[in-house]
């Protein structure tokens, strides 16, 4: 099939804004100190799985698919605030397991793939464009 | 008369093959445990180069496929997901292809205007 190539690239850029996305969440809850189950936020992460779409002619062709969204499950990070509500009888208060400069750098690299599969995405519909000029010989 | 067409079609099936298997290789750069994957080019003109087996201990040339897969790790140090994709080694391989397919469908277009010259004659 001829789109598949493009179906491809379209599946590579949504995961990688469901990354970004995740990014922006978790960015945007790094102060939340109460989620809906009354713990602290906790960073999600998207987990990517390769997935055979089309095999014709022995050529496999992978496309990309989030597979589930995971939670950290690494420690809360504690910080001495005895006048917030949520502190415990210690008077330290459970942030959320986030780390503003690991969400930056990921969503960097998420920006960077989405270009990339985007340049790929241009290029193969430039091709086929371009096959479209045998016929008009 | 089509001897010519032919090969051109058959390179570039091959190269948009190709292509769409580096799209792949792009679209899974953040997928754990993926290795990237490529085609051989050498089975392409197989076809067109019979070989005569005339003794048993000769070559066989293996199949009739066209075109073959093939799976490789690279030497490249991987992160900690187990990715064998090398981002800027697949772009550049993305480049090559779509500029072969480019350029041989200029090809065939020129071969298409000499058949188109010669059927008639102006």
């Amino acid at each position: 099939m001829i789109f598949k190539g493009l179906e491809v690239s379209v599946s590579g850029m949504q995961a990688e804004r469901v990354r970004i996305d995740l990014s922006a969440s978790n960015l945007a809850n790094i102060n939340s100190t109460k989620a809906e189950d009354g713990q602290p936020y906790r960073r999600k992460v998207p987990v990517f799985e390769a997935v055979l779409d089309s095999q014709s002619k022995n050529i496999p062709v992978y496309k990309v698919k989030v597979k589930e969204i995971q939670t950290d499950p690494s420690p809360f990070k504690l910080k001495f605030d005895p006048n917030n509500p949520d502190a415990d009888q210690n008077g330290y208060v459970r942030l959320p397991n986030v780390d503003p400069v690991r969400e930056m750098v990921d969503m960097m690299s998420a920006m960077r793939s989405y270009e990339a599969n985007l340049t790929a995405f241009n290029t193969h519909k430039d091709m086929i464009l371009k096959s479209l000029e045998i016929i008009r010989v | 008369m089509f001897d010519e067409t032919d090969k051109i079609n058959k390179m570039s099936s091959f190269y948009f093959e190709r292509f769409k298997v580096i799209q792949g290789n792009i679209a899974n750069v953040n997928t754990p445990f993926y290795k990237p994957k490529d085609l051989k080019f050498e089975e392409v003109f197989r076809n067109h180069v019979p070989m005569k087996l005339t003794n048993p201990k000769h070559i066989n040339p293996e199949g009739s496929e066209d075109i073959k897969i093939t799976s490789f790790e690279n030497g490249y140090i991987t992160g900690y997901d187990q990715n064998k994709v090398n981002l800027e080694e697949e772009m550049a391989k993305l480049a090559e292809s779509s500029i072969m397919y480019k350029t041989l469908v200029e090809v065939m277009k020129k071969e298409m205007a000499k058949m188109k010259y010669a059927i008639s004659g102006k």
